[in-house]
């Protein structure tokens, strides 16, 4: 997968934890560990807009894209 | 005139046509020949084992089928529908059609020649077209499209699952 997911470093930066959060944003905990575990396949606006919301930050802190060394 | 191979096998297995008596040839139109036995050759043994494998290798084919059919009506009944395991499933259908028509087709061409074989019968000529039938080729065809189908519905089902 190119895009790694950073949800935990921002979680614990935010002290907040996968129930809370959860909670928080209104998705459930199985969603939202499927994100932090990176096997999502998308992500909706929706529910970027309110993680960032609720950790306070921007989509590039959760996210990073990391190039394939087959794609070169 | 499409030869009935099962007919035929139990034709020749009867005891009265391995001891010259008389035999039979049934055809599934329904349509019985009797021949005398002075008229019956004893036939190609290697073309018979041949026919033989071929008729017994359908059975096999046709379990398997009859298998992967099954596991995925319980696959159905526990809810699991548009998996990537049923879309594997129903290709193997597939394919194990095409397998089956492939053997069928061989079969019957096998047995038509040992048929003609068989028989020596004065001012009688035995010919046989052959014509293959396509019909389970084309099924076959159509479940592994289906199967395909099948399987681009279950990654779009996967996807949406893992899209938060």
């Amino acid at each position: 997968m190119a895009i790694r997911v950073h949800l935990d470093r921002v979680m614990l930066e935010n002290r907040k934890s996968l129930t809370q959060l959860a909670q928080d944003i209104d998705i459930t905990m199985s969603n939202l560990s499927i994100l932090k575990n990176n096997r999502a396949k998308a992500i909706r606006f929706s529910t970027l807009d309110a993680l960032c919301k609720e950790l306070g930050c921007q989509p590039g802190d959760i996210f990073e894209y990391i190039p394939d060394e087959s794609d070169d | 005139m499409t030869l009935n191979l099962y007919s035929l096998l139990n034709s020749l297995f009867n005891p009265d046509f391995l001891g010259h008596a008389s035999t039979h040839v049934s055809f599934a139109t329904g349509l019985t020949f009797k021949i005398a036995p002075e008229y019956a050759n004893p036939g190609n043994s290697a073309l018979f084992v041949v026919l033989a494998i071929l008729g017994f290798i359908t059975t096999p084919i046709s379990m398997f089928i009859i298998y992967q059919l099954r596991a995925l009506f319980q696959a159905f009944t526990r809810k699991q529908l548009l998996m990537l395991q049923n879309a594997k499933r129903i290709r193997l259908i597939g394919f194990a059609t095409v397998v089956a028509w492939a053997f069928s087709v061989a079969a019957d061409f096998v047995g038509r020649s040992y048929v003609i074989n068989s028989f020596n019968i004065p001012g009688v000529e035995l010919t046989s077209t052959f014509v293959p039938d396509f019909f389970m080729l084309f099924l076959g065809i159509i479940v592994l499209v289906i199967a395909e189908i099948y399987r681009m519905a279950a990654e779009i089902r996967e996807e949406s699952d893992f899209t938060i």
